[in-house]
């Protein structure tokens, strides 16, 4: 069992090998991250995979919205979270590369306080830029296996053996 | 302007009571959830007390008969008959009332084999109420002509809802000085986005003009003529923000594309800034989120969500309103995402997790 606290949620991992603050600021711990790159919030490792989560919490989300595609500070808003989680994670993937921890399929799953709908907007649009899966004929392996969108409540109906809660 | 609705069992409904917002109220919820027997049980209580407009003495066995006869011929029961709307299975007797504008109540009772409702209660309700109109599923454009004759001769199997919306749109325009200045305005974006109007020559003959050329309006979008329906109500003033009854529409966004979606829920917001209050029922996701974008608190908007859902353990419907976009719940509409990504995080994660 891995429990962190960071950003106001808790996690328990129940069944990681590892995990904890990716883009751990305090230089006493030995996971401080201490690069001039941007990392995901937390990294997690499991047998068979690592995990890469990165946490997002709105209280008002109308100006990242879904339907309003005509509203040039909505497409601006949209557009600037989708590149802001999409370098962290390729800045993450170029970190855990020179440590030598690239070695299993990495899955992203961002947790974002919209709702369902807007949240599938947003992994459509970042799993094609990431990119998931072999973008280039010429790649051998993929830099990320896949990518998830999704808010407390769906987080926690798909992955019942990590829990998540807000922090009162 | 209805300000309140109780349904004891009646119909699928076993008790409901809901409060309305005098603006704008949205209704969602799975299929067989009540939705549209929700809007026609507040559309015939607003109908009843409004089709006693010329008669000066009412006496309770008319106002009965009318109110049987608006129920039975909105909920269509099975060989017509009354009792049929009463709740399966319940023993207590079948009740609704309302709460209207001006302390107007309406409290009527009947049991599964009634042939015609009792009132129990009619405060002021027999006084003039101002028209209610009912915009159904379908549009009706390319069906009205010569609909209200046949519907009248061979009791057409459409309820009441598209007679009484045919003879509305059929009603001559008014005058353009008494038009309302907002309704005014919607007819004219409603015109720029449809490329011309919808003109009706009486019968319930309608026709499509453009600037150089006139054609059969079944020939037209069905969207465009969902919207032409609610530019002729305007034209009409059967919807006169500030005068007329409630406008009750049931799933307008049926054949509209997102862009019209976002022009009709502009109309809407204005016309309840001006007085109108609406009733809607709805599946869609893009027509609720552009009334949560587009309302504007400082014009004094007021959208209410009503979620009518299936209680898992008792089955009985039951309703949750609320005035945030982001705390409706349950959401069927948003849970349908939800599934999407359920499935694709099954799909790309397999057991991990889990």
């Amino acid at each position: 069992m891995k429990e962190i606290e960071t950003d106001g949620f808790k996690f328990s991992f129940t069944d990681a090998l590892d995990a904890f603050v990716f883009d751990e600021k305090d230089r006493t711990k030995p996971t401080f991250h201490g690069a001039p790159m941007k990392g995901v919030d937390i990294v997690a490792e499991f047998e068979e995979a690592y995990v890469y989560i990165e946490l997002k919490d709105y209280d008002d989300s109308s100006g990242y919205d879904v339907v309003n595609t005509d509203s040039d500070d909505t497409r601006a808003h949209f557009k600037w979270l989708k590149n802001y989680l999409k370098y962290k994670y390729r800045d993450t993937y170029l970190y855990r590369h020179a440590e030598q921890k690239v070695d299993k399929p990495i899955h992203y799953v961002c947790l974002i306080t919209f709702d369902n709908a807007l949240n599938s907007r947003m992994q459509k649009a970042l799993k094609r830029e990431l990119p998931v899966g072999k973008a280039s004929p010429r790649w051998v392996q993929s830099i990320a296996t896949s990518c998830q969108v999704l808010n407390i409540n769906r987080w926690n109906e798909n992955f019942p053996k990590w829990p998540v809660s807000r922090i009162a | 302007m209805i300000d309140q609705l109780t349904l004891t069992n009646f119909t699928a409904f076993s008790d409901l009571d809901i409060k309305f917002s005098p603006k704008i109220n949205i209704i969602i919820g799975e299929n067989s959830t009540g939705k549209t027997q929700l809007l026609k049980a507040a559309y015939g209580l607003c109908n009843g007390g409004s089709s006693f407009k010329e008669v000066s003495d009412i006496d309770k066995e008319d106002l009965e008969k009318a109110l049987t006869g608006s129920l039975t011929r909105l909920f269509m029961p099975l060989h017509d008959k009354l009792g049929k709307l009463h709740h399966q299975g319940a023993s207590e007797n079948a009740q609704l009332s309302a709460t209207f504008r001006q302390d107007k109540k309406v409290h009527l009772t009947f049991y599964h084999n009634s042939k015609s409702v009792v009132v129990h209660e009619s405060s002021s309700y027999e006084h003039p109420l101002p028209a209610p109109v009912f915009i159904p599923t379908k549009e009706v454009l390319s069906l009205m002509k010569g609909f209200v004759s046949l519907y009248d001769k061979y009791g057409l199997s459409f309820d009441q809802t598209y007679k009484d919306i045919c003879l509305l749109l059929d009603l001559p325009e008014v005058r353009p000085d008494v038009l309302h200045e907002k309704s005014k305005w919607a007819m004219d974006e409603i015109k720029k986005v449809c490329g011309g109007d919808f003109i009706f020559y009486g019968g319930g003959n309608v026709t499509f003009k453009t600037n150089n050329s006139e054609f059969s309006a079944n020939v037209i979008a069905e969207g465009f003529r969902k919207m032409g329906m609610l530019s002729r109500l305007l034209e009409t003033g059967v919807i006169q923000p500030g005068d007329t009854g409630t406008l009750f529409w049931d799933e307008p966004e049926t054949n509209m594309n997102p862009i019209l979606m976002k022009l009709l829920v502009e109309i809407l917001l204005e016309l309840s800034r001006n007085g109108q209050q609406i009733i809607i029922a709805t599946h869609d996701y893009v027509l609720l989120k552009w009334f949560d974008l587009l309302m504007d608190k400082d014009k004094d908007d007021h959208v209410t969500f009503h979620s009518l859902y299936r209680d898992p353990e008792s089955k009985e419907i039951k309703r949750a309103s609320t005035d945030n976009f982001m705390d409706i719940s349950p959401n069927p509409i948003d849970d349908a995402f939800g599934y999407l990504i359920n499935k694709e995080i099954e799909n790309d994660m397999g057991g991990l997790g889990k």
